[in-house]
């Protein structure tokens, strides 16, 4: 039996088991609820919340791309932990804020609520149109990475199109029947398997091939004097594109509007209590940046296409070839991005159905809804498959891409929650403005100005046209009332 | 709703709060941090800095939270 056979064997198991684990936990429920479908009628307890809200930053993107940057990009690594450190803490003061407005008003997505507040359908289409957008990316990233563990961990035995098929196709089906509780509950097991496996990993790595930390450490130091810190003159990243994307990301952590679906599952204080707990999650991530840094020296660059394969590289010439090692990790690496995806397909569909649909055709009734959430999965599965199978963007472009749509959504929902003289002009043509930007700097210009993440500049065109037009239409008197509900919740 | 009202809120210093944090992992506060000498506890200076303002993070939202809810609030 040669070494892939068992790598296939234990990534099996796990698919089966993940499978069994998902489809179990929608068991006893009703499945023809929106409600339980969308927000598990509001009543998901502190640890499975925890580990929903840390699936979604260990993905794919964690497990793969962490090492890469840490291995390519040195201190630029350290992005990664500020912004999974930083990037919940706003939603310890918006977070109970949402779930109050939404357990009084029943909301179920993001569009509902500002939707509500702005008294726009047209406002909602276009969030919901938005938030599909980076959904999409973001779910592209995940099945690439879920196609790329499967090939090498197999030594090229399952080509690409199969095992993002294979795992991907399992998530839907569990998203499908389950909702949000089967992306719960796989999210712990899924979670626990990949921070065990992390650890595990970067540590046995870093005393193997170097003997400790510091030693490892003060050899990159020697070698490339610049390369751990930022903004010199042989580091990679530079201080204002460092800067630009910790402050994007932390703007932007908050506005995924499958947040928002989720808080509806829950209370005040277990929001906080899951903000509180976060910065753990952020800490888990050291070893994995120590796996990257591990590789610096002892993997040649020229030995690989690209950074994202440097674990993989670890793993097949410098763990010997175990099988079960092999499977293993795989499992781990699937874990990573399967987590992220459940979540994601789970948030998508909420999106297409309440925000897209639903306002274009008010009369639905609740088992229409939930057919058309249900086809949602399949069909955002779908074009995010076809993308990841035949698009050609790299893993980190695709994250600061769905980024720059994301954060574009934070002036109507502060403006919602906290500013009296919001208007529903104000947050329409700010939203158009700054999808466009985005979209103009991403795809029709070469580099952004100065260094600066794209999706800053488009943020602040937004602001302005939000503020802007705010200020200058007097707020509908007959509204004040209404308005005062949101910003006093 | 009576629950709610007995919650003690501090939203103006959990703001500030969330603005020190990012102040410190950007620049130009970052540049105090930005250097590989002293290694702390096998790391560069520079990845200590962002690993320590995390634990300070942490547990500055413990005694958030504390303040908050504590007492069985």
């Amino acid at each position: 039996m040669a070494a892939w056979h068992i790598a296939l064997a234990a990534m099996g198991a796990y698919l089966v088991f993940a499978f069994g684990l998902g489809l179990a936990a929608g068991r006893g429920r009703s499945h023809f609820s929106v409600s339980e479908y969308a927000v598990a009628d509001r009543g998901l307890g502190l640890v499975v919340m925890w580990f929903l809200m840390g699936g979604t930053i260990f993905s794919a993107f964690a497990f793969l791309g962490g090492p890469g940057w840490a291995y390519a990009k040195g201190a630029a690594a350290f992005y990664i932990l500020a912004y999974a450190a930083l990037g919940l803490l706003p939603w310890y003061l918006i977070g109970p804020k949402v779930a109050r407005l939404g357990a009084a008003r029943d909301y179920f997505s993001m569009g509902d609520l500002l939707g509500d507040r702005y008294r726009s359908r047209l406002l909602v289409v276009l969030v919901g149109i938005v938030s599909v957008l980076a959904f999409i990316q973001y779910l592209t990233l995940q099945i690439k990475g879920m196609a790329y563990v499967f090939n090498v961990l197999t030594e090229g035995h399952i080509p690409f199109w199969a095992g993002a098929l294979l795992a991907y196709g399992i998530v839907v089906v569990y998203v499908v029947t389950s909702g949000v509780r089967g992306a719960a509950w796989s999210d712990v097991l899924q979670a626990i398997l990949m921070l065990v496996i992390a650890w595990i990993l970067g540590l046995y790595l870093v005393l193997t091939l170097h003997g400790g930390t510091e030693t490892m450490f003060a050899a990159i130091a020697a070698e490339r004097p610049d390369f751990l810190l930022i903004g010199r003159e042989g580091s990679v990243m530079s201080a204002t594109a460092f800067s630009s994307a910790v402050i994007i990301s932390t703007i932007g952590f908050v506005m995924w509007p499958h947040l928002f679906t989720k808080s509806y599952t829950t209370s005040e204080k277990r929001i906080k209590l899951t903000v509180l707990a976060y910065p753990i999650f952020a800490l888990f991530l050291v070893p994995v940046l120590f796996i990257g840094f591990a590789a610096i020296g002892v993997v040649p660059p020229d030995a690989i296409d690209k950074p994202d394969q440097v674990l993989p590289y670890l793993i097949t010439h410098e763990l010997g070839a175990s099988g079960l090692v092999y499977g293993l990790i795989g499992a781990g690496a699937l874990a990573a991005a399967m987590s992220s995806s459940d979540a994601i397909s789970h948030g998508a569909s909420v999106s297409v159905g309440r925000d897209i649909i639903l306002p274009l055709k008010p009369d639905m009734a609740d088992r229409t809804q939930l057919l058309v959430m249900r086809l949602a999965v399949v069909a955002v599965g779908g074009a995010a498959y076809y993308l990841a199978i035949f698009g050609g963007e790299g893993l980190i472009q695709l994250l600061l891409g769905a980024y720059g749509y994301i954060i574009q959504l934070a002036p109507p929902v502060y403006g919602a929650l906290y500013w009296r003289r919001a208007t529903r002009e104000g947050a329409i043509g700010g939203l158009a403005a700054g999808a466009a930007t985005n979209a103009y700097l991403q795809f029709g210009v070469e580099a952004a100005p100065f260094d600066i993440n794209p999706g800053m500049i488009a943020f602040a065109a937004n602001l302005v046209v939000f503020v802007g037009l705010s200020l200058i239409l007097k707020p509908r008197a007959e509204q004040r009332e209404h308005v005062a509900g949101f910003v006093e919740a | 709703m009576e629950a709610e009202q007995s919650v003690r809120r501090a939203p103006r210093a959990f703001v500030v709060f969330v603005v020190a944090m990012m102040a410190v992992m950007v620049f130009p506060l970052f540049a105090i941090g930005n250097r590989v000498e002293p290694m702390v506890l096998g790391l560069p200076f520079s990845m200590a800095w962002v690993v320590g303002w995390i634990m300070v993070e942490f547990v500055v939202l413990v005694a958030f939270y504390r303040y908050e809810h504590g007492g069985g609030r």
